[in-house]
């Protein structure tokens, strides 16, 4: 281990055709921590986990993972770096039973380590674990944000990005994602997490960026990023005073 | 024989031809299922199992048909994953109608491929000798070979579910086809398993061709027979399913059986007609769902847009010369004695005018009419039909004609736009076989002779010329009724085009244009969309009557062929030659075509392999047709400096670079 940090993005701009989405992002994630990206709607969030995994490929700046520039990788080769993406929405293969949505994230990822089994990914799962054979399209938001965490832990990832897990599940449900991300970076993992749930986000959290108009406008360690009330009230309209 | 085993017969030749549509099926449903790929190219790798297998099993005699069936369909796999690495793979991403249009330039290429190597005329491809015997079961002979088709065909479709539903592969493949970039997320080189999979259904179809070439013959039309019914059988179960394929095979296979031996009529109609009725209940056919392929159809249509550095004056001056010149031609063969220069200028004006109808539907409302044809012959039919039963008067013909395609087009619309795309493309091919099959039933339409010898009279109630009996002396030389028609084509052309401009600049093309942009923002400003693109449709099917009236009346007949899915095909490609969403590209793009087709045939016998290639070239490389290539030419860094400021003015090709990444 060093003291490098895991993933590190410099000057990262990007964007869509001629719209410049990113307009320089600097950020940071050490091995082992939760670091956490929040912002209002459209300033750039999921933009800069899909430029970090090469679906966007960024026009300025670098990534650098593990040591290695993966600037201009493309998805599955930075997939195959270590880097597992659970996506907006959760994007699990709706005619793929659970089963076979876990074995297909298995034969991604690196190829160099070993990965835990299908069955042992789907055991840490409770709701899951009762539906092996359902197929995606059949569960509910919970079991299906499960089931995208499950595909992307069965990789074996070095790094997991996690883009608005939340979004949409009922407040229970919302709890039990939150129990699995502490679960997950009590084992040690490494997670970049985008959010727009900022109670989650913050409680989440070793680090927090807040980002804007495709810029960072604040970042700090979590605790001092919630006891900044004026900052949070500017750049997302909350306050976490009540 | 006793009634039940005539009908066990029956059942079993069913299954017979059923099987070899099941794996003809199979592979076209599981190449669109997974890359949105309609492959009109399909027939013909059927055909090249049959053929590979026939050159290898010729010369090895008994063992040969073995050694073919396993060799041949790999060869034919090879082939096919050579098509995906070159052609298809560099159109994922766009409309799958360039798909459809690239697979249609393949048909040609492969086609005339195997007419150069093994000749026009069919060949036997003898069954090998062990199977060649009938065998007693259930009470009747029946022929072994015929049992084994059965038996070796459930076996491979068997064997094709497991592969796609108990392997990694298959896996794989389902994935893709649901969520392609997140298998790609995953660390998956998605890539290479479409190579495999346009491979596998290639060497399918290839199996198939070697099956139904030693049932019957190997012949070079093989494959533009069996795709036809390939795609109804895909459209039937539902596109991408498996499960649709098999069963919708069969089905086909038994009822095509059945109808040839108790209801003749029917034969070559049925088909046609339970896919629409299947279709009508149920728009995404029996097995078909809307979740997967069909969802992520985000590449944009490429439009021709504007003439590149000509200004629209330019453009302008070029029309009216283009017309002055078409004028004066006849007079020109006259004198020059080149007078079938004006019989050629008359065939490029009625595609002409075809073209310009199907781009109202195909470049102004997004509408992929596969069948366009329907229109072009039913125009023709129902010139001829006037002509003979109800009036002389070439005028009476053609508003006829187009008052009959109009309604056609309505109902058709009714029944199909409802569906859109790819089905709609599906649901016009299938109206239009219906139509093309029918023709050859009846006898008011002439069968398969189609009517011959009709004199149109140019004029109404008396007033008016017969080309019969027209001369004009002219010096040393006599115009005859041939001018007349020339120049009343020519008028009716461009009289056609400029009523087709008002149309599209009228608020009417505006409502249009954006429907095929977007669709759903369409309709949230309030507009009708179906309705719209239904009047649109009614339109163009009026005019491609129009066209086929013409053609019909000045030529005295009409012929099936004018039905042939060919056709439908080759009036898409001078669209999308010349420039879809132009008016004037369409008509530039028949004019290049039909001139490419008849000096080519002229010279060299394999004039079609040209056409394809260039076709092929054309799709991949100019999307935006003919009229283009000014700006693309301008476009090149060499030429950019010179004329940069003029392409500046000319601002508003659509870029799909821009709407993929919405």
């Amino acid at each position: 281990m060093t003291d490098e940090p895991l993933l590190s993005v410099r000057g990262l701009v990007s964007g869509y055709g001629s719209t410049r989405v990113l307009q320089g992002i600097d950020l940071d994630v050490p091995r082992g921590s939760v670091v956490t990206l929040i912002g209002r709607n459209g300033v750039g969030k999921t933009t800069t986990l899909r430029s970090i995994l090469g679906n966007v490929p960024p026009s300025e700046g670098t990534i650098t993972f593990d040591g290695t520039d993966i600037t201009t990788l493309s998805p599955e080769k930075t997939a195959r770096e270590g880097i597992a993406l659970v996506p907006e929405e959760r994007r699990v293969f709706p005619g793929l039973t659970v089963t076979e949505n876990v074995e297909i994230g298995r034969i991604g990822g690196r190829r160099d380590v070993e990965k835990p089994s299908v069955d042992a990914i789907v055991d840490e799962f409770e709701n899951l674990a009762r539906h092996r054979n359902s197929r995606g399209a059949n569960l509910s938001g919970g079991e299906q944000q499960m089931l995208a965490i499950a595909r992307a832990l069965v990789s074996a990832p070095d790094l997991l990005l996690l883009d608005e897990p939340t979004e949409g599940l009922a407040p229970a449900i919302v709890k039990q994602v939150q129990r699995k991300i502490e679960e997950l970076n009590d084992d040690g993992a490494t997670i970049l997490l985008v959010e727009q749930n900022v109670q989650v986000a913050l409680d989440a959290a070793d680090y927090v960026y807040i980002l804007d108009k495709g810029r960072v406008v604040h970042e700090g360690p979590a605790d001092e990023v919630a006891a900044a009330d004026e900052v949070l009230d500017r750049y997302l309209g909350v306050s976490m005073a009540d | 024989m006793s009634v039940a085993s005539a009908v066990a017969e029956q059942v079993l030749n069913g299954l017979v031809v059923g099987m070899v549509y099941v794996l003809l099926a199979a592979g076209l449903s599981i190449i669109f299922g997974v890359m949105d790929v309609i492959n009109f190219a399909h027939g013909e790798l059927f055909a090249l199992g049959a053929y590979f297998a026939f050159a290898i099993a010729g010369p090895l005699g008994g063992a040969g048909f073995w050694v073919a069936l396993v060799v041949a369909p790999l060869l034919v796999g090879v082939v096919g994953m050579g098509i995906e690495r070159l052609t298809v793979k560099r159109l994922y991403g766009r409309d799958p109608l360039y798909h459809i249009l690239l697979t249609f330039g393949l048909v040609l290429i492969i086609n005339d491929l195997i007419t150069s190597v093994w000749g026009k005329s069919a060949q036997p491809f003898p069954v090998p000798s062990v199977l060649d015997q009938p065998v007693a079961l259930f009470g009747f002979n029946y022929s072994l070979y015929n049992y084994g088709i059965i038996v070796f065909g459930s076996a491979l479709a068997l064997g094709t579910w497991l592969l796609l539903n108990r392997t990694r592969f298959g896996m794989i493949i389902r994935a893709g086809s649901e969520d392609r970039e997140m298998v790609r997320t995953l660390g998956i080189n998605i890539d290479r398993y479409y190579t495999l999979t346009f491979g596998f259904g290639a060497a399918l179809a290839g199996v198939a061709g070697i099956v139904l070439g030693a049932y019957q013959n190997v012949s070079p039309t093989m494959g533009s027979s069996v795709i036809i019914p390939a795609f109804v059988i895909v459209v039937l179960g539902g596109l991408g399913s498996f499960r649709g394929a098999v069963v919708g095979g069969l089905f086909v296979g038994l009822v095509q059986t059945f109808a040839r031996t108790y209801t003749p009529f029917l034969e070559g109609l049925i088909v046609f007609l339970l896919m629409i009725a299947v279709l009508v209940v149920k728009p995404t056919g029996l097995f078909g769902t809307s979740v997967g392929a069909g969802d992520h159809h985000d590449g944009a249509l490429l439009h021709g847009s504007g003439g590149g550095v000509l200004s629209a004056e330019t453009r302008a001056k070029l029309g009216y010369a283009g017309v002055g010149a078409l004028l004066i031609v006849p007079l020109l063969a006259e004198v020059t004695g080149v007078t079938y220069s004006v019989t050629l200028l008359e065939d490029i004006l009625i595609w002409a005018l075809f073209a310009l109808s199907l781009d109202l539907v195909l470049g102004y409302a997004g509408l992929v009419s596969l069948g366009h044809t329907l229109f072009y012959g039913v125009g023709a039919y129902a010139s001829v039909l006037t002509l003979m039963h109800v009036s002389p008067s070439v005028f009476v013909a053609l508003v006829v004609a187009v008052a009959v395609c109009a309604a056609i087009a309505w109902g058709v619309g009714y029944l199909s736009i409802r569906v859109s795309g790819v089905f709609f493309a599906m649901i016009t091919l299938g109206f239009a076989e219906l139509f093309y099959n029918a023709v050859f039933k009846f006898d008011f339409t002439g069968g398969s002779d189609g009517l011959f010898g009709v004199d149109a009279f140019y004029g109404l109630a008396g007033l008016g010329i017969d080309p019969g009996e027209f001369t004009v002396p002219l010096g040393p030389f006599v115009l005859d009724g041939g001018v007349v028609q020339y120049y009343f084509l020519l008028a009716v052309v461009v009289g056609s085009y400029l009523l087709a401009r008002r149309l599209i600049r009228a608020p009417f093309g505006s409502v249009l244009q954006s429907i095929r942009e977007s669709e759903e923002r369409a309709s949230f400003i309030g507009y009708d969309v179906t309705a719209y693109k239904r009047r649109a449709f009614v339109v163009s099917g009026g005019l491609a009557g129009l066209a086929g009236g013409l053609f019909a009346a000045n030529n005295g007949y009409v012929a099936p062929s004018f039905l042939h899915w060919i056709n439908s095909g080759e009036v898409i490609v001078m669209t999308v030659l010349g420039g879809m969403g132009t008016l004037y590209g369409p008509m530039l793009g028949a004019g290049v075509f039909v001139a490419a087709e008849d000096v080519l045939s002229s010279y060299i016998d394999q004039w079609q392999l040209v056409i394809g290639v260039l076709f092929v070239l054309f799709v991949i490389f100019v999307p935006r047709g003919l009229v283009s290539l000014p700006q693309t030419v301008a476009d090149h860094p060499i030429f950019e400096s010179a004329v940069g400021d003029r392409v500046g003015e000319q601002a508003g090709v659509t870029d799909p670079e821009v709407d993929r990444h919405e």
